[in-house]
């Protein structure tokens, strides 16, 4: 070989070299784009996952090992307030029952509401989380768009004074009750965003009943202090607070909440709050669909939590909805379009089909349901249902 | 991505010091060959980015996982820069082909450089994307064809300089959507 030949062979070598560095970083990605029939359809599956798997009491299946066949213990108020909401949100999206077996899940929820000195709270023993109250709110509020039914209202109205008191003067949310004495303590990553949705839509349904106030408290607090001031790492793509800003774009003064310019809903640190979670949210959703199987699993892990990639469908999907009020010309629109497609792929692919359910012992408490590592739980549910709710109107017909 | 950090992260791939170093030591003949080299890697970068679409398709990366890549292939390259000597003039083809071997591959067309031009196509546009990888390309051809001697504390200057820059493609591609 030639010396020019071999200086040629080198600079190959180092193409190749250079190349596999790269391809360590950045895997190709495995999305695809699902029709809104096909999301509805998993939607519509993951409800009659809900219906095969509430006990009477009007608890769900919490945790289930198919490869075990059997349910592995455990509770949860928040995710049992979540999961009602999902429900009353598919009723709302048009499935119809969903609000049937939510209502069913309102027992479990009736034999834990516990007075405190702060107010009515929903959970047990010493202390609630403000996140079960939250989510509480926002499933009843759900339910009452849903069906119409009003007969909650009462309960709706005082467990939205107990968030008022759990929102501190700075704006920022004490996570945990002491059912007690009334007093609040510690912090919590989602439930700053879980109560300022809560108040948002308590504004939207009772709009004299000044539930805004603490509500514009804790969205400053949200979009200008709480990850300096609590520090959360990693970062959080909050899908709360993404809930919280579609809300609050819905309300009468959306367009001037009487804050400080850079505050106001298409003010420039409100921009800058969105663009940091929409790359947060984006990063995932690339990062997730890396996850192939194969050489993938050591590069890139086994697959996120079922619950996980559906938040990040709800934050996508609630701020698509807000960017349709408040255009934000810096966002790229054709990016967030194919992690827009690429997570509702990623929902609809990885679900158990019906036909895939029949190999295991009890199709029921596997078919509509996503799996890691053979256990499910049901906030893997509830949170693919939200996200494929949010997602089905911006998936091609 | 900016047209600023497409620019100066090219500038980096292709590193300007270590082409003038592996250029031919006659003044007519480096002209010739700067000239081929130009020529070449332009064409080469122009071909990358109107492709770019297409090839990120066949790939299935994304155009902000693009900025990762590219990103990385610019840290890389940098790094080498730091701990590799630059390269000598020899052995090379004859005269003015001198731009094809080893002028045009591998000293200016880097994978880097290569990654970057389809990252900034499928990102900018084919046409931004020329526009400034071309540009740098100038410079780095403006340096190669005046007699500025391609030490080694000039390569590792635009080495470090390509860690940064590298690490701040990676960043971007990484905070983007």
């Amino acid at each position: 070989m030639s010396p020019v030949s071999t200086r040629v062979v080198r600079g190959v070598l180092a193409w190749i070299l250079v190349l596999g560095v790269v391809a360590l970083v950045v895997h190709p990605e495995g999305c695809g784009q699902p029709s809104s029939g096909e999301v509805n359809e998993a939607a519509v599956a993951t409800v009659a996952w809900f219906g095969a798997n509430i006990n009477d009491d009007g608890t769900f299946v919490y945790r289930y090992d198919r490869a075990e066949n059997r349910p592995l213990g455990g509770y949860n108020d928040v995710r049992h307030a979540g999961v009602l909401l999902s429900l009353y949100q598919a009723e709302s999206a048009g499935i119809e029952g969903a609000a049937e077996i939510a209502d069913r899940g309102l027992a479990y929820v009736d034999e834990r509401l516990l007075n405190t000195p702060i107010g009515l709270v929903f959970g047990r023993g010493a202390s609630a989380r403000s996140g079960s109250v939250g989510l509480l709110v926002a499933a009843l509020d759900e339910r009452r768009w849903a069906t119409g039914a009003d007969d909650r209202d009462p309960l709706l109205l005082a467990l939205g004074r107990t968030l008022t008191g759990v929102v501190n003067a700075d704006g920022s949310v004490g996570a945990s009750i002491n059912t007690a004495t009334g007093s609040t303590s510690g912090r919590s990553p989602f439930f700053t965003g879980e109560v300022l949705w809560a108040l948002a839509r308590l504004h939207l349904t009772f709009p004299d009943e000044n539930f805004d106030e603490p509500a514009l408290r804790v969205y400053r607090y949200l979009i200008e202090d709480r990850d300096r001031v609590e520090s959360p790492w990693p970062p959080v793509s909050d899908h709360w607070g993404a809930y919280a800003l579609e809300t609050m774009s819905r309300w009468p003064n959306a367009d001037d909440l009487q804050l400080e310019p850079d505050l106001e809903l298409d003010g420039p640190a409100t921009r800058q709050w969105l663009a940091r979670q929409l790359g947060l949210f984006g990063l995932q959703v690339r990062y997730e669909s890396q996850r192939q199987g194969g050489i993938t699993r050591l590069t890139r892990g086994t697959v996120a939590l079922p619950a996980g990639v559906g938040t990040l469908g709800e934050g996508i999907g609630n701020y698509l909805r807000f960017l349709d009020r408040f255009e934000v010309t810096d966002i790229d629109v054709d990016a967030l379009n194919e992690r827009t497609n690429c997570v509702a792929h990623l929902l609809t692919n990885r679900q158990v089909s019906a036909a895939q359910a029949q190999q295991y012992a009890e199709p029921l408490r596997v078919q509509g349901a996503w799996f890691r590592n053979d256990i499910t739980q049901m906030d893997d549910q509830q949170h693919a249902l939200s996200a494929l709710l949010l997602l089905e109107d911006w998936m091609p017909q | 991505m900016s047209s600023t950090l497409i620019a100066l992260a090219a500038v980096c791939a292709a590193n300007p010091f270590r082409v003038a170093a592996c250029a031919p030591t006659s003044t007519d003949i480096r002209r010739q060959a700067v000239a081929v080299a130009t020529a070449l890697s332009v064409a080469a970068v122009g071909l990358l980015a109107v492709l770019s679409e297409a090839i990120l398709d066949w790939l299935n990366v994304s155009g902000s996982s693009s900025r990762i890549a590219a990103g990385a292939a610019v840290l890389v390259v940098g790094t080498r820069d730091l701990f590799i000597q630059p390269p000598s003039p020899e052995p090379a083809l004859q005269g003015w082909r001198a731009g094809i071997v080893p002028m045009g591959f591998p000293v200016i067309l880097t994978p880097a450089l290569a990654i970057l031009a389809i990252s900034a196509g499928s990102e900018r546009g084919a046409g931004t994307a020329v526009g400034m990888i071309g540009a740098a390309i100038l410079v780095v051809a403006v340096i190669a064809v005046g007699n500025i001697r391609g030490t080694y504390w000039r390569t590792a200057t635009v080495g470090s300089a390509g860690v940064v820059f590298g690490t701040l493609l990676l960043l971007n591609g990484v905070t983007a959507i």
